[in-house]
C-alpha cells in the first residue's frame, strides 16, 4: 500500500474536523475523495501529507503510513515530497517562480538534482505537459489550464510513487479541464493517485474507488459502477452529474446594458470586439469561453470600470460587479463594520435578509477569517444589498459545494426577478439552470449562442 | 549556433551578480533611512531611485499606481499633522506651509530612493537565480533567501489585486484615489489579506516540493565587470551621506 491512514482524531486547536477516518491507496489505482465544503477534505490530505502536524497549527491522532514514511514526525514529513507531489487547489497559491522552467527547476534542486540534470529534466516534463515554447514565458501570462498544468508538472518532475491532488478543477475551463483529464490518465500508470474534488462527475469514470466524507467522518466507500452512485454523492454534497436544462424565461423587462461595435481592452489594445451585446432586466445571461479569452475585461468594460478602447456602452442605471474572490468585496475590519457601512450606504440591514441571519453571530469577526462559504455568501449579501440595476458575477460557483450552489441558485433568481444579470461562467450547471442567454467569448470575438448549443459545447468540451 | 531563446533556456549569464546587487539595493536602503536631508536624498534618488524606477518601469510598471498613492498619502499625511510655518504655495483656499512641504519631500524622496533600490533590484535578477546566489554565495537562510525571491512573484499579482478591490470600492461608491487613513486602510486590508492568504500557501507547496531538503552548497562568489560600478556608485553615495562629498 502507498498510503494507509487510521486518523482518529484531526483538526486545529480546539476545533476538531475529523473523526475515525480510515484511508488507503494502492499502487496503480487512482481514489476520488468528495465531499461538500467544510466535510474536512482539504484537512484530511493536510493530515495524511503531515502539513497538518508539521507547518499549520493542527493536531492529527492516529497512524498515517506514506510510502514508507510517517508524515505525521517531523523526520517523516521532511522525506515526504521525495515520495509524493501535490497540486494545490489555487494554483497562484502554489506558484512561487516567474517562469515555467523556474518553476520545475524549483523542485528538482530543492530535491538535490544539479542544475544541469534538473534544467534538462525540467524542459522533458514541460514537454511532456504541452507547455513546450512557453518555458520562459511569464507565469501571470500563462492561461488557467496552462497554470494548472505547469503545478502538475512541478509536482511531478521527480517522479513520485504517489500523488495528491485538492480540487484540481478550480479556476479552469472546460477545455484545461480535458487536457487535465487527459494527462491524468497518462501520467498514471504504477503510481497511486488522490484526486480531493466536490465536482465528482469530472472524474468518476477514471478512478477506482470514491470515497465521501460528511462532517469529518467518512459517509461510505464505492466502487464508480456501484447503482445509486449519483445519488448516495449528492447525498454527501458532491456533484455528482444531474443537472436540468430550463427553458429561458420569456418575459423580461428594458434593456439595461447596450454595448454595439465596441472594443473591450486595456491600454489601447482590444482584447474583445463586441459586435452586439444586450442584457434586460428580468433576465440572466451567461458569458463563456475559455480561460484567457477576455470575458472579465468584457464584464468590467460593460460595468463601466474599463472605458471601452472603441465604441460605447449604454448603461442605464448602476452596476455591481462581483470579483472571483469575494475577499476583495471587504473594506473594513469586521463583519459589524461591514454591516453598519453597508446599512449606511444602501439602507439595506444585512442581518435582515432571508439567508443571512448567521452573520449576527460574527459581528466581530474579521471577514477575512470567515469560512470560504461564508465569506462568498457575505459578499452576495454586500452586493445585494446595493440593489444594482446590473450584476456583474465572475465565476461566481467557483468552489462551491452542491448545497452553496443551491441557496445561489435561489438568490440569482431573486437578483434577476428585478435586475440585470450578467455571469462569467464556465459552469456547464448555471448555464443549463439559471441562464437565459448565452454569449460565447473566444478569438477575441463575442457572439450570442443558442442555449441548448452551449450546454452541449461546455459539456462535451471536458470529456 | 543556439538562438536567443535557446540561449536563455540555458541559463543566465548576467553582468552584474545577484549577491553585489543585494548588497548595493541594501546600502542604499540604510543610506536612504539614515538621513533625512532633502538634499543628501536627493542626490540617493537621483543616482539609484530614478535608474531603478525607470530599469523597473518595463516589469513592474504596475507598482506605479502604488507608489503614486504612497506619494500622495504622505502629502497628505504631513498636510493634516505638520502644516505650519511659513506658506510655501497654494492649491485653491489649502496653504502648504513650510513644515510640510520639507517633511513631504524628504521623505517622498527618500520613498523614491527605497522603491528604486528595491526595483533594481527585482527588475534585473531572476527569483530562481536570487535563491540560488544568495544561498550559495552569501550564506543567506534558505527561508530568507527564497522569501526575498517569492516577493519578486508577487508583485505582479499585488497589482491584480488592487485592480480588483479599486473596482469593488467603486461599485461601493467609495472615491477612486483614498484620501483618508480610513480610505487607504479599507484599500489595503484586502489587499494584505489576500497576499498573506497566498504566501503561507505557497509556503506550505514549497515546503510539500521539499524546500527543507534543499542541499546547502557554497561557492565562492564571482567578481563580474558590473559588481565595480555599483561598488563605485555605493562609495559615491556613502560619502555624500557621511558629509564627505557632495552636496
Amino acid at each position: 500500500m502507498l498510503l494507509e491512514a487510521r486518523i482518529e482524531e484531526a483538526g486545529y486547536g480546539d476545533k476538531q474536523v475529523l473523526r475515525e477516518v480510515e484511508l488507503s491507496l494502492a499502487e496503480g489505482e487512482r481514489l476520488l475523495i468528495v465531499g461538500s465544503s467544510g466535510s474536512g477534505k482539504t484537512t484530511l490530505l493536510l493530515s495524511v501529507s503531515g502539513v497538518l502536524d508539521n507547518l499549520l497549527e493542527g493536531y492529527t491522532r492516529g497512524k498515517v503510513s506514506l510510502a514508507g514514511l510517517n508524515p505525521l514526525e517531523p523526520e517523516g514529513f521532511r522525506k515526504v515530497p521525495s515520495k509524493a507531489g501535490f497540486v494545490l487547489q489555487d494554483p497562484d497559491k502554489q506558484l512561487a517562480m516567474p517562469t515555467p522552467l523556474d518553476e520545475v527547476m524549483f523542485t528538482l534542486e530543492n530535491l538535490g538534482w544539479s542544475e544541469e540534470e534538473a534544467r534538462k529534466r525540467a524542459l522533458e516534463v514541460l514537454a511532456e505537459m504541452g507547455l513546450k515554447g512557453l518555458e520562459l514565458v511569464p507565469v501571470e501570462n500563462l492561461s488557467g489550464g496552462q497554470k494548472r498544468r505547469l503545478t502538475l508538472a512541478a509536482s511531478l518532475a521527480h517522479n513520485p510513487v504517489i500523488l495528491f491532488l485538492d480540487e484540481p478543477t478550480a479556476s479552469i475551463d472546460p477545455w484545461g479541464l480535458a487536457e487535465l483529464r487527459s494527462y491524468l490518465r497518462r501520467i498514471s500508470g504504477e503510481r497511486g493517485v488522490a484526486i480531493i474534488e466536490h465536482k465528482a462527475r469530472y472524474f468518476l469514470d477514471m478512478v477506482d474507488r470514491v470515497v465521501a466524507l460528511r462532517e469529518g467522518r467518512i459517509a461510505g466507500y464505492w466502487r464508480p459502477s456501484s447503482p445509486g452512485l449519483v445519488e448516495e454523492l449528492e447525498d454527501a454534497g458532491a456533484d455528482a452529474g444531474s443537472y436540468t436544462v430550463r427553458e429561458p424565461r420569456v418575459s423580461v423587462g428594458e434593456v439595461v446594458v447596450e454595448a454595439r461595435g465596441v472594443g473591450a481592452g486595456y491600454g489601447g489594445r482590444v482584447v474583445v470586439e463586441v459586435g452586439e451585446v444586450t442584457v434586460r432586466r428580468g433576465e440572466v445571461v451567461a458569458l463563456v469561453g475559455p480561460n484567457g479569452s477576455g470575458k472579465t475585461t468584457l464584464l468590467k468594460t460593460l460595468g463601466g470600470l474599463l472605458k471601452p478602447v472603441e465604441g460605447e456602452v449604454r448603461l442605464r442605471g448602476h452596476a455591481f460587479y462581483m470579483p472571483q474572490h469575494p475577499d476583495y468585496v471587504f473594506l473594513f475590519p469586521t463583519v459589524g463594520r461591514e454591516v453598519a457601512e453597508v446599512k449606511t450606504a444602501t439602507g439595506v440591514d444585512l442581518t435582515s435578509l432571508p439567508g443571512f441571519e448567521w452573520v449576527k453571530g460574527l459581528m466581530d469577526r474579521s471577514p477575512y477569517r470567515l469560512s470560504h462559504g461564508q465569506r462568498r455568501w457575505l459578499a452576495f449579501g454586500i452586493a445585494i444589498a446595493y440593489r444594482a440595476d446590473l450584476y456583474l458575477l465572475d465565476e461566481p460557483t467557483t468552489g462551491m459545494d452542491v448545497g452553496l450552489y443551491r441557496t445561489f441558485g435561489s438568490l440569482l433568481e431573486d437578483l434577476a426577478s428585478r435586475s440585470a444579470v450578467l455571469v462569467s461562467t464556465h459552469d456547464v450547471r448555471v448555464v443549463a439552470e439559471y441562464v437565459d442567454r448565452v454569449y460565447m467569448v473566444s478569438s477575441g470575438r463575442v457572439w450570442e449562442v443558442d442555449k441548448g448549443y452551449a450546454v452541449r459545447l461546455l459539456e462535451e468540451a471536458w470529456r | 549556433m543556439r538562438s536567443g531563446y535557446s540561449r536563455r533556456l540555458g541559463g543566465s549569464r548576467a553582468p552584474v551578480s545577484v549577491s553585489a546587487l543585494l548588497l548595493y539595493s541594501l546600502w542604499v536602503t540604510v543610506l536612504a533611512v539614515a538621513t533625512s536631508d532633502p538634499w543628501k536624498l536627493g542626490f540617493l534618488a537621483l543616482v539609484t531611485g530614478l535608474p531603478g524606477l525607470v530599469l523597473g518601469y518595463r516589469r513592474y510598471g504596475v507598482l506605479v499606481p502604488l507608489l503614486g498613492l504612497s506619494l500622495l498619502g504622505t502629502f497628505l499625511n504631513m498636510l493634516l499633522l505638520y502644516n505650519v510655518g511659513d506658506p510655501v504655495f497654494s492649491i485653491g483656499p489649502l496653504v502648504v506651509r513650510e513644515e510640510a512641504w520639507r517633511r513631504t519631500v524628504s521623505l517622498d524622496l527618500r520613498i523614491l530612493s527605497l522603491a528604486g533600490a528595491g526595483l533594481l533590484f527585482a527588475s534585473t535578477v531572476n527569483p530562481r537565480d536570487a535563491v540560488r546566489s544568495l544561498e550559495v554565495e552569501l550564506g543567506m537562510p534558505r527561508g530568507f533567501a527564497f522569501a526575498l525571491a517569492f516577493a519578486l512573484r508577487l508583485l505582479p499579482l499585488v497589482y491584480r489585486d488592487l485592480q480588483e478591490v479599486m473596482a469593488v470600492r467603486r461599485m461601493r461608491g467609495y472615491r477612486r484615489v483614498p484620501i483618508t487613513p480610513g480610505d487607504y486602510r479599507s484599500l489595503f486590508m484586502p489587499l494584505l489579506s489576500v497576499t498573506v492568504e497566498r504566501g503561507i500557501w505557497v509556503g506550505v507547496a514549497a515546503e510539500l516540493r521539499g524546500f527543507s531538503l534543499r542541499p546547502r552548497r557554497r561557492v565562492r562568489p564571482r567578481f563580474r565587470r558590473g559588481d565595480l560600478v555599483l561598488l563605485v556608485l555605493a562609495v559615491l553615495q556613502g560619502l555624500v551621506v557621511a558629509g564627505l562629498a557632495g552636496p
